[in-house]
């Protein structure tokens, strides 16, 4: 039997963490949440999840720099940006860091799907 | 050249007041394209062939059906004008002619002929002449073309993601002051310096929410507030990108927002936008707008 994928969504919008918490449930992952990158840096610590998908504008510290902490302290994490700014400097920037994939908002539920099958097999989840 | 919708485009020709206007876009709903403006506004059908299958048709009578009968279009023309979703523009022509305000088919087909014709309608013309009427323009004058390329942006956005048309207001009236206003906003910073805003009464946050989220939102909380600031969000992405493909490298700055507060920014234009879900204002400044 296979465990659940722990996802950790980082975004301060309300909204899309509902969304994606919808989503994600529905593709059978379990859900944690962030509203910044301060609180993603501390979650991705205390809980350990398989995948984060994070925004990159946020209050406190940001995407972008919450990835940079996220890697020092977990160079295997497999991290997402799902962001409005999908310009060629952050895809870029966050690619270099180490970002797993980029989409851009508004995301589609097949663009979701994706992440987590590719998650699935990062983590060796599938058998 | 960016293209107005074509409300606007009837607007600025004055064929239309800002309050037909209105009427239409908040009763949009209750007229769904049907075939015979399907037919015109592709060009399958004209308006005299519409009017004469009009004046034989009998109550049950199909329209497409005894359209195909006449030769005017054939039974795949038919199939294709069934399963094409409607635009804005096709939606707001079936409001003129469902409210008759357009009397018949043949003069709806000239309007849209202009309109499609019309090469000197932009949303810049609207833009120009909001920002005429309302600011020294000599103020703008720099960041008028930034001003027109952002607004072109948005109503695309409106179109695109909450499925509205939108008009820009050549006339409008001060809000009553009787409602709590709400003010969102987001700064774009790097090569462009533009802050972004919505104003809006309550109600209309909420059906803006409602519209973009589409969740059953009740109230004007975290998440309405939350919901037409990712609007402003996604749009401003979008901006981003266009402004990324010219080379021009732009972050945004977290949304702010707040209650009852005048907007006051430098350089400040204020765009008052009609939609299917109410009247807002479009805030455009070069720096901050809410203190």
């Amino acid at each position: 039997m296979t465990r659940k994928l722990k996802i950790l969504i980082t975004d301060d919008s309300s909204l899309l963490r509902r969304k994606l918490r919808a989503e994600l449930e529905g593709l059978d992952c379990e859900v944690i949440e962030a509203k910044n990158g301060k609180e993603a840096v501390m979650e991705c610590l205390k809980e350990q999840p398989d995948g984060i998908i994070l925004d990159i504008v946020m209050p406190e510290i940001d995407g972008v720099e919450a990835l940079r902490a996220i890697r020092e302290l977990r160079p295997d994490m497999q991290v997402i940006m799902l962001s409005s700014t999908g310009s060629a400097a952050n895809l870029i920037e966050t690619l270099k860091l180490g970002a797993m994939d980029f989409i851009q908002k508004p995301y589609t539920s097949e663009q979701i799907q994706m992440v987590v099958k590719r998650l699935r097999k990062k983590v060796s989840l599938d058998a | 050249m960016l293209k107005q919708y074509f409300a606007q485009s009837l607007l600025n020709q004055g064929f239309i007041s800002a309050d037909e206007i209105r009427f239409l876009l908040e009763n949009m709903e209750d007229h769904p394209a049907g075939i015979e403006v399907r037919g015109l506004w592709s060009q399958v059908l004209t308006g005299e062939q519409i009017e004469s299958i009009k004046k034989q048709q009998n109550p049950g009578d199909d329209f497409g059906t005894l359209a195909v009968q006449a030769g005017y279009m054939t039974e795949s023309d038919y199939r294709s004008l069934s399963e094409l979703i409607p635009t804005t523009n096709m939606s707001f022509a079936q409001g003129l002619i469902s409210e008759k305000m357009v009397e018949d088919y043949q003069k709806l087909e000239k309007l849209m002929c202009d309109y499609k014709t019309r090469e000197t309608l932009t949303i810049g013309t609207a833009v120009n002449q909001v920002a005429m009427k309302h600011v020294n323009f000599e103020e703008i004058e720099e960041e008028y073309a930034l001003y027109s390329e952002y607004t072109d942006v948005f109503l695309r956005a409106l179109s695109r993601f909450l499925n509205t048309e939108a008009v820009i207001n050549l006339a409008p009236e001060p809000f009553s002051g009787d409602k709590s206003m709400i003010t969102i906003s987001q700064r774009l910073t790097g090569d462009v310096m533009l802050i972004t805003g919505i104003m809006a009464e309550e109600d209309v946050i909420l059906a803006l929410a409602r519209r973009y989220s589409q969740e059953d939102i009740k109230e004007v909380g975290e998440l309405a507030v939350d919901s037409v600031a990712e609007f402003l969000n996604v749009t401003n992405g979008l901006y981003i990108v266009n402004l990324s493909n010219r080379h021009l490298n732009v972050d945004l700055d977290p949304y702010r927002s707040a209650d009852n507060v005048l907007p006051a920014g430098n350089r400040q234009l204020v765009i008052r936008i009609d939609t299917v879900c109410g009247s807002f204002d479009l805030i455009l400044a070069t720096d901050e707008i809410i203190f």
